[in-house]
């Protein structure tokens, strides 16, 4: 297949994809008796013209096999579907519409570009990368789209998106993704090895795809990495996906080994990077003695040897913080085996 | 007759599990089928290991397992409770994937399908869970997903942490 850049940028890691997004959305349309116009007819007309429509996806991105669907997206004056798309058939293919209110779009936009660390640490974990994750998604998904209708301001904007910014903050998710990974399952490794096996697998597999973006593959959905791997002629790295797949289920390799190959491909973290520890919703706590009885939805638990827990908090912020190479206190460790805390990892403030 | 225990969790449980099988594990499963019908088995493997953990995880509900799936918490653990057999069964069809990929793709295919059935078994729903891909079942399985929530409200069960995977 041939590697082509998808947009001239000014940056080291300018937006790649196979083929030329244009051409590869024509030649999908074609196949089904269509033109990239045609889509745009798939925009109801009672929401207005939208000031950004773009065609997305991996069909554009020239990822696709033959179940693979359109992503479009209407920006506008429109309620924002958020997460949940619109799907149609009318056109022969799945597309997938996504409406998106173009007065948070261009909040978010603004947010992302002028936040000085990808992720901060503070406030509520698990929220917190979930919106972080939401907006940058959506950003590359709209960086990497053709453009079938624009207003000159949101034309800007779309190109804005494709000078080098975006893809920098791409690469920084992928790695503390994968450090993310690493550190639970350094947690974990002592009391349940097979899942600290799998955690070890998704360190490395999110260590190569933050290699692929640093390459310029941003597109952002990790399970295309083979794809962007071999598209880079990298077979060495193609060799080391592979092993990290059969490490998932091999439960004597140790997690020092993943730490080996994830400081090969991403290097060491920076020393801002904080651990975040926060209780994960519906968990509720009750002292019995000397030990503590910890319970979920009331439907699943387990008793922790220590009368000395952290109190629930229910605005989902943290219960302890430490650094990357920290031991956790063993409460903590008992909690996570337990799957009782989400965990992350961000940039301390500056 | 069947006696239940606890009846809150036995529901809360299958409503779980049917969303996992109906909603995640139909489009990986999709997924899967077409890297290893377009013999590309570096991306078959990728998405194979995360539908084989997402079936072992309707398998772990059903066994005292955690019934919120958050992908995104590193901490959810795919095996709480599931037998080593149908663990091993699991890593061996993903493991046949890495590489060259098996000998014959379509055998293969259809040993996943079983492994799919033993944990949808599970469930002991009686009958299998509509499939959500296939556009005659779709309402079937969207109306099976809807009426064990139902059930899971009326007896206070975590709606909210069943029903979006």
């Amino acid at each position: 297949m041939a590697e082509s850049r998808a947009a001239a940028g000014s940056q080291a890691h300018t937006l790649r994809a196979l083929g030329d997004p244009a051409g590869n959305l024509a030649a999908f349309m074609g196949r089904h008796g269509h033109t990239p116009d045609d889509l745009l007819g798939q925009m109801s007309t009672s929401l207005g013209e939208p000031s950004l429509a773009v065609a997305s996806g991996s069909v554009v991105v020239g990822y696709a096999n033959h179940k693979s669907d359109v992503d479009l997206y209407a920006i506008g004056d429109v309620p924002d579907t958020q997460r949940v798309p619109i799907i149609s058939h009318e056109l022969g293919p799945m597309i997938d519409l996504s409406l998106i209110d173009q007065g948070q779009l261009r909040q978010q936009l603004t947010w992302l570009k002028e936040s000085p660390q990808v992720l901060a640490v503070g406030g509520a974990v698990a929220d917190q990368w979930r919106t972080t994750r939401r907006i940058l998604h959506r950003a590359l998904r709209l960086a990497y789209g053709v453009v079938l209708r624009s207003t000159p301001e949101w034309a800007a904007i779309q190109a804005s998106l494709r000078l080098g910014w975006l893809a920098d903050k791409a690469v920084i998710w992928w790695r503390l993704e994968a450090w993310r990974r690493l550190v639970t399952a350094r947690w974990l490794e002592p009391v349940n090895p097979a899942l600290a096996a799998q955690l070890a697998c998704e360190a490395r597999l999110f260590a190569l795809k933050a290699v692929t973006a640093e390459a310029g593959y941003a597109y952002p959905h990790q399970k295309w990495v083979s794809t962007e791997l071999r598209a880079m002629g990298r077979d060495d790295l193609l060799a080391l996906f592979r092993q990290a797949l059969q490490a998932a289920w091999d439960v004597t390799v140790p997690v020092r080994d993943t730490d080996k190959v994830v400081d090969g491909l991403i290097g060491s973290p920076p020393s801002n990077l904080v651990v975040e520890a926060a209780y994960v919703p519906g968990v509720a706590t009750h002292r019995l003695g000397d030990s503590t009885l910890v319970s979920r939805w009331e439907l699943r638990g387990g008793r922790l040897d220590t009368a000395q827990l952290p109190a629930v908090r229910h605005d989902g912020h943290a219960i302890w913080r430490g650094s990357l190479e920290e031991t956790p206190p063993e409460w903590l460790r008992q909690l996570a085996a337990l799957g009782m805390v989400w965990i992350g990892v961000g940039h301390a403030a500056p | 007759m069947q006696r239940l225990d606890d009846t809150r969790r036995w529901v809360t449980e299958r409503a779980a599990g049917i969303v996992r099988l109906t909603l995640t594990c139909a489009s990986l499963r999709e997924d899967t089928e077409g890297g290893v019908q377009a013999a590309d088995f570096d991306y078959a493997a990728y998405v194979a290991r995360e539908l084989i953990l997402r079936t072992l995880s309707v398998a772990s509900v059903c066994a005292g397992g955690e019934l919120e799936l958050d992908e995104t918490q590193t901490t959810f653990d795919w095996f709480e409770g599931v037998s080593d057999d149908l663990i091993a069964e699991g890593s061996g069809l993903a493991l046949e994937l890495v590489g060259q990929g098996p000998a014959d793709a379509e055998e293969w295919l259809a040993r996943l399908s079983g492994f799919v059935a033993k944990a949808e078994a599970m469930l002991d729903l009686g009958h299998p869970v509509p499939d959500s891909r296939a556009s005659d079942e779709m309402f079937a399985s969207l109306a099976l997903a809807r009426d064990w929530i139902d059930v899971c409200a009326e007896l206070g069960g975590p709606v909210i942490a069943i029903a979006a995977p």
